[in-house]
């Protein structure tokens, strides 16, 4: 009898358990940031200039900095990020299920992720679009000359849904090759398994420099696609999602308004210049950190931890980086680029 | 074989001639017996000749043994690019393990063979306490060893004060009573031991022993943050650092298992899942086994949809769409849930293994116990278990050996085994050559073969030293 | 099986206990009763939190297969179906599951012959064979597949020189500012690049229906043959070489008449063009590593299916074969082999199944499987149904599964009336 009951009870319990673990409600993300002491950080595995571990396990590129930004605004503390390497195929359900708070992962902003899959996107931190490589002894000046040539490619992005309507507007014919993993692709494409290679520009550039000469490939001058590249959120979290938008607009307005990690302290100490003292918190009436669940030198904090926009750009794929992008259409709005911030007032 | 004496001793018997005997005879007998046969032979020859000296001369005559990066394999008619291997060997190893802490890597793998080694002799006695240390002592360590440990430690009186109004009482008095629940719980297993030896007479010595074993095993953790205090204070070895942080901090640094790598991963995913699936794998087989139907249908249904798919789909499922079923805030680390597909994807496995070693039980042994009239558990743990589990230690053993080189599967969801990091410095700029693909993947090879080789080998020794047992 | 777990306590005991309302506890129904329940809520518990968190989630979205209709958008390297990116999502699913089951069909015929001949190697009287067959099962065995794979996909395949002339540094071999064409070509008119194997396409002309009548022709005249001189051979004892007519009629025939026509069929030949190859049949190079990595691993597995099997029969068998006289040969053909096939084909078919299984190894070298195209591409491109993507996959490979084990058990009952 006593067994019965026991057997009874472990599983009465057990279902209780699930039960209550079941029907748990889910807490502000920043609570649970806060609880952590990290932002968990869905990045990429390994491309360089953007996410990219060095041999201690550090972690550098744009795609990163903008974690640490934000480890920055609520920690005071840019190292307070937990980065999870993520694949395609993974990101978005690590995501979605909470195992990460943020994804920042050369992501292209659709119609699609935003809306059938409750994902947000903060912004548009890169503004990239799809080019395509190839030997330069192939002779070819063009994309347009690339009938039937064997293509590689990333499986599972949007790179190779654009690839297949390029092709089929320009009424051409291509072999695709598909792989998982970029290493896989380069070094098939280095076998001459394919004639051309097909990504992300920006990522071109990175894996060109991976290649054994660099010097022999050259990316064709079309851009086929736009590739707005961003960090994502979960729909469910208002609060969160305002969070990691401000802090991208505080790094563009930062750049905007001059103030850099080097010059940061000494504006926050001399300057007249009401925008700036808005930004850095200084408006003894108005907080504007607070009402993002921030404190008020929030921006600090951020500039202080990873610098502005520009440096971070700088700093990953710039012209002094071995990736050596030009600024271009991510240059600020002033300069004739399409980065944009609302002010903060 | 009756032998005519008389005849034997008046002609002795004539050597045979040249032709059968030696290697003349061998050869005959084995290679050239008939026309079809010397044809097959020659021809095989011509093959292997070919096959061997191709492999020969690129692993050998023309492969290049030194060199700092790839610019040495690079060239017309080069082999097997062996410094490669000789750089990458360490990370082969223990994949992106913090180089300065390897040594806990080295010292988990030296813990487990002191563990296993005597295990697979059957001549070293005490079994069931190598099996204890192996199954249940060595995976704590192994666990603390490899993840880390965070230890407390003594603060100002005002920092701790201001630390402990924030706990709860009882988890302040827990803290507090940790050293000593360690020691009495180790103090009482010692006791029990003890008795096991002394007072034979009253109290039944393996149920003292595995008392004294669950107790060793509960103080285990306790006795681990004990020493790692000890260690971190300076008590012993005066190892303290020289600064130590203040608030609790790492004794042993926590190594995310992101880092983890090598044959680190192959082979902890490997033994983990063997270890995991034959509970798995018992409960599925007594379940499959049961006169209750609904057990009955919820252990084939298991069994057969988990036989039924690729491993790949496990490993997607488990990798993937986990997170998506557990309850959110709940964190399953990416190696974890490769564990857990691997277990259960062995566990299936483990349970058709098992069902064949119960199916081979004789009938009265089922009948006996029931006449004895003990209880169920009884009746499998006590009789039917013990004899079908160790009819099938070859077919575990063997199982082993496929789930080994199944772990090879985790590459693709990205972990990083042996394979994986061998596949993942192939795409090293340093080491381009056309032969450092091949000589990165014979390498993995080799080691993949020797292991499982010698594993099966054992597996058919012990085969056949249990079937002699038997008769 | 039922009598084993039948632990119905003695009638004693029973009804020792049987004093009142509480017995019933002690009753071996009542605890089954319990237990079963305990189960069911547990299992009933597990699966509504897992629903219910993938539904949660899932914040509302509907769980449905429309996303099956819309167009995939992507390319397929290897189609055996009409396919564009502009098909379905349903279309990719075919294709997957239509390669899975090309792949596998070729590797399971050409696996079963290496296999039965390294099974049969392993026991010949010859030392030499043996041993190498014994060594070759005994490489394979050991080695994972996924590695089998890699060898020879990114070991062996990619080595071969590509559709130009390249350096080992990858430069071009530059000749008047062209590049060399640098396929292996293995006559008539078959190339071989790290592209793949090319080769040339037929194009029938009409004359050719007329060879294709003379081969139909063959095959049931040697059918017949065989018919009559197993009959005469059951009447008389008399043989009759049936294998030899066999091939005359279905090889030397149609052949025959296909040189009379004047050999009508045109060859397109694979030519380089600017890029690729172009023309011919291709053959991709990651279904070739598959194909031969499978191929390979598998064969071991049944050679030692196969030599289980012959080693099964007992050995009185063949020496009663050879005592009324048959060859060796015809020993192990006519004698040993039907029997050991009995042994030999329950694991066999397994191991067909394994190799099912198996294919889906080809994502890892981009080969286009069902796991590779359905599980991996479009999981990717349709985010949000993934838990429809890998149930319908898992539920092919349970189908698969089902239709074994439904052959697996008519061949049992089949076998079980053949054995007296």
């Amino acid at each position: 009898m006593k067994r019965s009951f026991k057997i009874g009870a472990v599983a009465a319990a057990a279902a209780i358990a699930f039960t209550g673990l079941a029907s748990a409600q889910t807490k502000p993300t920043l609570e649970v940031v806060k609880a952590r002491g990290a932002v968990a950080c869905g990045v990429g595995p390994g491309t360089p200039g953007f996410s990219n571990p060095d041999d201690k396990g550090n972690w550098t590129g744009f795609d990163v900095d903008f974690c640490r930004a934000v480890a920055a605004a609520i920690f005071n503390d840019p190292k307070k990020v937990a980065f999870k390497p993520l694949t395609a195929k993974e990101r978005f359900t690590a995501l979605q299920s909470g195992e990460v708070d943020l994804l920042s992962r050369t992501t292209t902003w659709t119609a699609a992720r935003d809306s059938a899959m409750n994902l947000a996107f903060v912004g548009v931190m890169y503004y990239d679009g799809q080019g395509f490589m190839v030997n330069k002894k192939l002779g070819v000046k063009s994309a347009k000359e690339l009938n039937g040539a064997a293509v590689c490619v990333a499986t599972g992005t949007t790179t190779e849904l654009n690839l297949s309507d390029y092709f089929r507007s320009m009424n051409m014919t291509y072999k695709p090759v598909v792989f998982e993993k970029s290493d896989e692709i380069n070094a098939a494409y280095q076998a001459g398994r394919c004639d051309v290679y097909t990504t992300d520009a920006s990522s071109l550039y990175a894996q060109r420099l991976r290649m054994q000469k660099p010097e022999d490939h050259v990316i064709l001058p079309e851009i086929i696609s736009k590739e707005p590249l961003g960090p994502l959120v979960r729909q469910a979290d208002w609060q969160w999602f305002t969070l990691n938008k401000w802090v991208y607009f505080a790094l563009l307005n930062a750049e905007e308004l001059g103030v850099t990690s080097a010059n940061v302290d000494k504006m926050l100490a001399d300057t007249k210049n009401p925008e700036i003292m808005r930004l850095l918190g200084r408006d003894k009436e108005t907080d504007f950190g607070k009402p993002l669940g921030l404190t008020q030198d929030w921006v600090v904090r951020i500039i202080k931890g990873v610098g502005n926009y520009e440096e971070i750009y700088e700093r990953n794929v710039g012209p002094k980086t071995p990736l050596k992008i030009a600024r271009g259409v991510n240059n600020l709005w002033t300069k004739g680029g399409l980065q944009y911030a609302p002010p903060i007032r | 074989m009756p032998v005519d004496t008389a005849l034997s001793a008046a002609t002795p018997a004539l050597r045979p001639p040249a032709s059968e005997t030696g290697l003349v005879g061998w050869m005959r007998k084995n290679l050239f017996s008939s026309v079809g046969n010397s044809i097959l032979t020659v021809v095989c020859l011509f093959f292997l000749y070919r096959l061997v000296a191709g492999a020969l001369d690129w692993a050998v005559f023309s492969a290049v043994f030194t060199g700092e990066d790839g610019s040495a394999c690079r060239g017309e008619g080069k082999g097997a690019c062996w410094p490669f291997v000789k750089a990458k060997f360490s990370q082969f190893i223990y994949g992106r393990y913090p180089e300065e802490m390897r040594w806990r890597v080295s010292l988990t793998f030296i813990l487990a063979l002191a563990g296993i080694i005597p295990l697979m002799i059957p001549a070293i006695p005490w079994k069931g306490f190598q099996a204890y240390y192996t199954l249940i002592v060595f995976p704590i360590i192994a666990y603390w060893l490899l993840t880390g440990v965070t230890v407390p430690v003594e603060l100002p009186a005002a920092e701790l004060a201001d630390i402990r109004s924030k706990q709860s009482w009882w988890y302040r008095i827990y803290s507090d009573a940790r050293p000593y629940i360690g020691l009495s719980l180790l103090s009482a297993a010692a006791v029990s031991v003890l008795l096991s030896f002394v007072a034979r007479q009253i109290l039944i010595p393996q149920t003292m022993r595995l008392l004294g074993g669950i107790l060793f095993t509960m103080a285990l953790p306790y006795l681990i943050e004990m020493l790692f205090v000890a260690l971190d204070q300076g008590k012993i070895l005066g190892l303290a650092a020289t600064n130590p942080p203040p608030g609790p901090h790492n004794a042993l640094p926590v190594v995310k298992t992101e880092r983890w790598g090598g044959l680190l991963v192959t082979l902890v995913v490997a033994s983990v899942g063997i270890t995991c699936s034959y509970p798995v794998g018992i409960i599925l087989a007594l379940g499959r086994r049961s006169q209750m139907p609904i057990a009955r249908w919820a252990s084939v249904f298991f069994i057969e949809t988990v036989r039924a798919v690729p491993l790949i789909t496990i490993l997607f499922m488990s990798s993937v769409m986990l997170p998506y079923f557990l309850p959110p805030g709940m964190e399953f680390d990416k190696l974890l849930r490769a564990l857990v597909g691997v277990a259960l994807f062995a566990g299936a496995y483990m349970a058709e293994t098992i069902r064949g070693g119960l199916q081979a039980i004789p009938r009265g042994q089922f009948e006996a116990a029931d006449a004895l009239g003990l209880s169920y558990p009884k009746k499998m743990g006590l009789i039917v278990l013990p004899q079908a589990l160790k009819l099938v230690i070859p077919g575990i053993v063997n199982s082993f050996v496929g789930l080994f080189k199944d772990t090879s599967l985790v590459l693709i969801i990205g972990l990083f085994d042996l394979l994986n990091i061998v596949q993942f410095n192939l795409t090293d700029a340093k080491w381009f050559a056309p032969q450092t693909a091949m000589t990165g993947y014979v390498f993995a090879a080799a080691f993949f073969w020797f292991f499982c080789f010698a594993i099966s080998r054992y597996s058919q020794w012990l085969e056949k030293r249990l079937r002699t047992d038997h008769k | 099986m039922a009598v084993m777990d039948d632990g119905r306590p003695p009638a004693a005991r029973r009804g020792a206990s049987d004093d009142g309302l509480m017995s019933i506890f002690f009753r071996r129904e009542t605890r089954q009763i319990i237990y079963q329940v305990a189960i069911v809520v547990t299992l009933v518990a597990f699966f509504w939190m897992i629903i219910s968190n993938a539904a949660a989630r899932r914040q509302g979205r509907a769980w449905n297969a429309e996303f099956l209709n819309s167009s995939a958008g992507f390319d397929i390297s290897q189609t055996l179906i009409p396919y564009s990116a502009a098909s379905s999502n349903w279309d990719a699913f075919m294709v997957g599951i239509l390669n899975t089951i090309f792949v596998s069909a070729i590797a399971i015929v050409l696996a079963t012959i290496l296999g039965f001949v390294a099974g049969i190697a392993r026991l010949s009287s010859n030392w030499l064979i043996a041993k190498v067959a014994a060594i070759y099962v005994e490489i394979t065995r050991n080695i994972p597949l996924l590695l089998h794979l890699l060898i020879w996909y990114f070991g062996v395949i990619k080595n071969l020189p590509g559709i130009f002339k390249q350096s080992p540094t990858g430069d071009f071999l530059m000749v008047d500012g062209k590049r060399v064409p640098g396929s292996v070509e293995l006559g008539g008119g078959i190339l071989l690049n790290n592209r793949g194997l090319f080769l040339p396409k037929p194009e029938f002309l009409p004359g050719s229906r007329t060879a294709l009548f003379a081969l139909v022709f063959g095959i049931i005249a040697s059918i017949l043959v065989a018919m009559w001189a197993r009959r005469r051979q059951l009447a008389t004892g008399q043989q009759f070489p049936v294998l030899w007519t066999s091939l005359a009629l279905i090889l030397i025939l149609p052949i025959g008449t296909f040189l009379v026509m004047g050999r009508p069929v045109q060859f397109e030949h694979p030519t380089v063009g600017r890029f690729n190859m172009s023309g011919g049949i291709e053959l991709l190079p990651e279904l070739a590593a598959l194909l031969i990595g499978l191929v390979f691993y598998t064969g071991g597995y049944i050679a030692e299916i196969v030599r289980a099997g012959i080693l099964g029969v007992s050995k009185g068998q063949k020496e009663a074969a050879r005592a009324i006289g048959l060859t060796n040969g015809q020993a192990l053909r006519l004698v040993v082999i039907p029997q050991a096939l009995r042994i030999i084909i329950p694991p066999l078919t397994s191991n067909y199944l394994n190799v099912t299984k198996n294919s889906s190894l080809g994502i890892a070298i981009g080969y286009p499987d069902l796991v590779g195209v359905f599980t991996g591409t479009v999981l990717n491109q349709k985010s949000g149904h993934e838990i429809e993507i890998v149930l319908m996959t898992m539920a092919v490979y349970l189908t698969l599964s089902l239709l074994t084990s439904l052959f697996m058990n008519w061949f049992n009952k089949r076998m079980a009336l053949v054995e007296r």
